[in-house]
């Protein structure tokens, strides 16, 4: 038995070398040729280890001081935003899981139907920034996105009615605690994995959305780390591209484009690769078990 | 009742906020919320008595605006005065710009003058632009000066819905290439001879041979752009039925089908197989001007006029030359024009704004550079430059040129003489027998969704040669003909007699 | 699946229990509390999504500043005509289709397969390393897998052609315009972004599976497939279909971004690149016109509504707890 199990986790390991190898490569691609030098990609091609460094790109990113403004407002803003989003998902997650709900139907189409239709960009804009005011608020960063995704209430209401057992639920019950007990106290403890995995989701969909900033944030002091990366992204990748006369001062700086387009890639992608592992613990196996069992 | 829900709704929404425990933004929601019944009781008051009236501008620029306030209250000192207008500028970064401005063309957001860049037309089409016909005549009076027939530019079926800058409307095609590489090569003789786009190829066959590392001919954008995109013809607003030789004639043709067509394509082909081109030149990342700044490009076609050289020169950073395919013809080129929003409560103020700001060089200036001695000093040439110590990288406002024209004194990496070349090009030009002339899509608007998709399958491929015109130009052809190019040939030719009939 | 009866019995237990104080009232008044939970998220829903919902009577008309969302013209159904008269219709509604198929199907397989293999690791640190890894590429915007995917694939710089074909003796391959290429590409450049993020989703339904089931499984002399058969995949089986049908709702839409900007828009390619967003976009790119582009959506929102009312009742047939409304 203990000599299978061996050789098995001798091939499991080398099947996920594999694929790390597979995922790294492209990764280690992006890495390098950020710290290349740009006319050396160009004429040269890219390759794994750079002709010559050159942190150019680098440099220009890190100029502007903003940069660690925009870090903190992005923090604060996945911070808040993500811990609403999961207390209000897995909120009525729950309730869609109780036996016998009257409207639980309705309710559940209710919460499917905002995921297969939606009014589009400007329907949506002008109610946020018209009614609610939200325009160059921190609300306009944490709000319009709050809880877009039906998708995970289905998978978190589906996570609680195969993985929370009902006798516990019931005991309590007959030990008179209130539902709101039950719920934080016994639901929310044993269901760690799927609150990190929702969690972790939204944490991504927070530190990744340049979207919110770009429409409704026109004062500097708010703009999100990946809204300054973006624009600079966008605006390197249309001065490169454009030659036209009109649109380009004549007089613009000169900002390196194919080697700024990776670094912003890795300047972007470094905190999360940093935060990721604080995730990790909640996916350990028995840690739910333990709880069922006592 | 529904205002009852939408304040239950709001208090809902305030209570979260509070939830989230992040007291000082509180404070500026309630900030807007009360500027925001402020500004209504303001605008109610302003219609009655004729106070300094207060516009938004809404621009891209590609320089800095840090200190923007600063400059505005520099340019309001003279506004508030000579005209009673009170501008607010929104510049936007380029690349945030084409994300948003299909949002400031829905009118959702309190835009005076916005500006347009490629076009105008899909404002007009959703009815965002006001009509200026009788404002301009009102308030327009030194742009009607300055600008006279090239107005025409902005107008659709003879309303006056945009006011473009006054720019150079005279161009054609031209092969721009690295004048530093041919003296070190000593062919000028060989460029000299060039007279079609089929002569450059001796050239780049020198190139190919004697400069390996460089890419002997690129396409000059890097964007979904075709390579012909400044082409000889006049393409009277997209390809579909253009005038050939720049307008000469008034017969709508489908460019596809000329003869002329065929050759720039097989010519193109020739140059792909004989390498002179890059395999990758359909899916081309950068532009002209990047890839020059890099030593990796010798030679594209671009937009060619009298100040191409020159300005090419400075964009890439190394000494361009430029070989014109045709004489330049003006036409209709609408690049950069100002719209006033519909919806604006402001338009007599606007106009009034757009008029001061193009006729006068002191505001012109101002906006264009900021404050003389802050932002930008004057050489000893009279010329623009930046402040000792500063560069375009940390100068705190500059705005540039490109959003307006001749109203300001000239940087120093400009042409000294540049306006003076401009008017007397624009006025001595050939002109299209199209120009101001609009074509109104509505109407075909099916077609040209099909259209556009049949052309981004071909159309690179071809112009840049990757693609045989032996074969892919008839299947181009067709495909064309079945999405229904003729309807919109047809269509733009019954617009353009009727154009030509007042 | 045990857990699944004891739920169910509870349910029983409850729902006795709700007849028993039969009194109208009284039997609605415990859910109470439930309602108030979901209450912050229904009300956020209606902000939100069902407001705006509105936006979709743009697909009706010609939208216009002055008359706004409600008072433009009205066209009738002529805004949808774009998307039904290309000879194009039948290629890109094929591409959509069977990528989103072929999404769903190896994405799925992939997914699991790989959360197993993580979930089996004797070794936490090599477990926490390897999943840190293949979480990198959902950490990059398309644009960002776009230009990555060009430093791989482009014939005159690419490292495929320049760093190992070459050296090789090999031809080099022009990627960009050999549509052979593309199915695969397309699909590996999917799986390999988005395989991280399923993968902890799977992840977590494993690691509640109870061990004691492996236990008595092993006990029994089953071996270590024949548990990941028997016990692990049908303790996943909600969660598959629960993302399943989600993601059949989606299925008359694609990932712009890998459609247009991975292949850099290259015509020879169009064949196999071409989906619905891309049609609308390229159509659409030049006009800017509102009402087609809420026309193109809302024609996508109905298709997906209809396959998923649809693929709900075949669930619900088979077996009703799984059935998501």
């Amino acid at each position: 038995m203990v000599k299978k199990d061996t050789g098995f986790q001798i091939m499991d390991n080398v099947i996920m070398s594999i694929l790390s190898i597979l995922v790294l490569f492209p990764i280690l691609v992006l890495i390098m040729s950020s710290m290349s030098s740009e006319s050396d990609v160009m004429k040269y091609g890219y390759s794994l280890i750079p002709r010559q460094f050159d942190l150019t790109a680098y440099q220009y990113i890190f100029k502007e001081g903003s940069i660690f403004h925009s870090y903190f407002i992005t923090i604060f803003v996945t911070l808040v935003g993500t811990v609403l989003s999961v207390i209000m998902t897995t909120m009525i997650s729950y309730t869609l899981t109780v036996p016998g709900l009257p409207g639980k139907k309705i309710l559940s189409f209710y919460v499917l139907f905002t995921m297969l239709f939606s009014g589009g960009l400007v329907p949506s804009y002008m109610m946020w920034s018209n009614i609610f005011h939200i325009k160059n608020t921190i609300y306009a960063l944490i709000v319009p996105s709050l809880m877009c995704s039906a998708f995970h209430i289905m998978i978190t209401r589906s996570y609680f009615q195969n993985n929370i057992p009902g006798e516990i639920l019931e005991s309590a019950r007959i030990d008179g605690m209130s539902e709101f007990g039950i719920f934080f106290k016994i639901v929310l403890p044993l269901s760690t994995p799927i609150i990190a995995t929702i969690g972790f989701m939204r944490v991504l969909m927070y530190w990744n959305d340049w979207t919110n900033s770009l429409y409704y944030i026109t004062d500097k002091k708010l703009v999100s780390i990946q809204a300054l990366l973006n624009n600079m992204l966008t605006n390197a990748q249309y001065l490169a591209q454009s030659m036209d006369a009109s649109m380009v001062a004549t007089d613009s700086a000169s900002v390196p484009s194919l080697t700024l387009r990776m670094s912003i890639a890795v300047v972007g992608m470094l905190p999360m690769i940093v935060l990721y592992p604080f995730f990790q613990k909640y996916y350990m196996k028995g840690l739910t078990v333990g709880a069922v069992k006592g | 009742m529904k205002k009852k829900l939408i304040s239950v709704l709001l208090s809902g929404a305030m209570a979260m906020g509070l939830l989230a425990g992040c007291g000082s933004s509180t404070e500026g929601t309630t900030g807007t919320n009360s500027t925001a019944t402020v500004t209504e009781t303001k605008t109610s008051d302003k219609a009655d008595s004729q106070e300094v009236e207060k516009i938004k501008v809404y621009l891209p620029t590609s320089g800095k605006f840090d200190d923007l306030d600063n400059v505005m209250a520099a340019v309001n000192e003279i506004t508030t005065k000579e005209i009673g207008v009170e501008v607010e500028f929104h510049p936007y970064e380029f690349g945030q710009w084409f994300q948003q401005y299909s949002l400031f063309l829905s009118g959702t957001e309190d835009v005076d003058i916005l500006a347009n860049y490629g076009g105008y037309l899909n404002a007009v089409s959703q009815g965002a632009a006001y009509d200026l016909t009788d404002l301009i005549q009102q308030y327009g009076q030194d742009i009607i000066a300055m600008e006279g027939d090239f107005l025409k530019s902005g107008e659709v079926n003879g309303t006056q819905y945009a006011i473009p800058i006054y720019a150079s409307y005279a161009w054609t095609m031209g092969i721009l290439y690295r004048q530093d590489v041919v003296d070190e090569l000593g062919i000028q003789d060989l460029v000299d001879n060039v007279k079609t786009l089929e002569d450059w190829g001796e050239v780049l066959a020198v190139v190919k041979e004697k400069k390996p590392e460089m890419t002997p001919y690129v396409r000059n954008n890097g964007s979904t752009a075709t390579n012909f995109q400044y082409g000889t013809w006049d393409d009277l607003g997209n390809n579909y039925g253009v005038l050939m030789d720049g307008g000469k004639t008034s017969d709508v043709v489908n460019l596809f089908e000329t003869d002329e067509y065929a050759k720039l394509c097989s010519v193109m082909h020739d140059w792909y197989l004989a390498g002179y081109t890059s395999k990758d030149i359909q899916t081309q990342t950068d532009g002209f001007p990047t890839l020059t700044r890099n030593d990796a490009a010798f030679s594209t076609l671009g937009q060619a006029d009298f100040n191409t050289s020159f300005y090419q020169s400075t964009t890439c950073g190394k000494d361009i030359g430029t070989v014109m395919i045709s004489t330049p013809a003006a036409r209709t080129y609408n690049n950069v024009t100002y719209t006033i929003m519909s919806n604006s409560k402001h338009a007599e103020a606007a106009m009034k704004f757009l008029n001061f700001w193009f006729s006068n060089e002191e505001v012109g200036t101002l906006i264009a550079y900021g404050i003389e001695g802050t932002h930008y000093k004057l050489d000893a040439n009279g010329m623009g430059d930046y402040v000792d110590g500063q560069d375009s990288a940390s100068c705190t406002y500059h705005l540039g040129s490109g959003i307006s024209n001749t109203n300001r004194i000239r940087w120093n990496t400009e042409d000294p003489d540049y306006s003076k070349l401009l008017i007397d090009s624009n006025n001595s030009a050939q002109k299209s027998a199209a120009l101001g002339f609009a074509f109104d899509t509505s109407s075909v608007e099916n077609e040209i969704t099909q259209l556009d998709n049949v052309c981004s399958k071909y159309q690179i491929g071809l112009e840049c040669g990757a693609l045989d015109p032996e074969t892919a130009l008839a299947e181009f052809n067709e495909e064309l003909k079945s999405a229904g190019i003729e309807t919109v040939i047809a269509e733009k030719q019954r617009q353009l007699n009727e154009f030509l009939g007042k | 699946m045990e857990y699944n009866g004891a739920h169910n019995k509870v349910c029983a237990n409850l729902l006795e229990d709700a007849k028993m104080n039969a009194k109208g009232f009284k039997k609605f008044k415990r859910y109470i509390p439930f309602y108030i939970m979901a209450l912050p998220a229904i009300i956020y829903f209606f902000i939100n999504n069902y407001i705006p919902m509105g936006g979709l009577i743009l697909a009706f008309e010609h939208y216009t500043v002055s008359g706004g969302i409600w008072g433009s013209q009205k066209v009738g159904l002529s805004n949808f005509k774009f998307l039904f008269q290309s000879s194009d219709a039948f290629i890109m509604t094929r591409n959509t289709i069977l990528y989103n198929l072929a999404f769903i199907v190896l994405g799925t397989c992939l997914a699991i397969l790989v959360a197993y293999f993580l979930h089996e690791l004797r070794r936490n640190m090599s477990r926490k390393i390897y999943q840190t890894i293949i979480l990198f590429p959902s950490l990059l915007s398309i644009i960002i897998v776009s230009y990555l995917a060009n430093s791989l694939l482009a014939g005159d710089t690419g490292f495929i052609n320049t760093q190992i074909l070459q050296p090789l003796g090999l031809e080099s391959i022009s990627f960009y315009s050999e549509k052979k290429w593309w199915p695969f590409i397309l699909i590996f450049v999917h799986l390999w972004q988005m395989m991280g993020t399923s993968c902890i989703l799977y992840l977590a339904n494993m690691s509640a599976i109870d061990p004691g089931l492996y236990e008595a499984a092993s006990l029994d002399g089953a071996g270590r497939w024949q548990c990941f058969f028997k016990i692990t995949i049908p303790c996943l089986i909600p969660t598959i279909i629960t993302l399943t049908i989600l993601a059949v709702g989606k299925i008359f839409n694609s990932d712009f971004g890998l459609f247009y900007q991975v292949p850099m828009n290259s015509g020879a390619i169009m064949d196999v690149t071409q989906t619905i967003d891309t049609y609308v976009y390229r159509g659409l790119m030049n006009t800017a016109n509102m009402g087609m582009s809420a026309a193109a959506c809302f024609y996508q929102s109905i298709v997906g509504f209809c396959l998923v009312m649809l693929t709900n009742t075949l669930v619900r047939k088979i077996s009703k707890e799984n059935a998501m409304f």
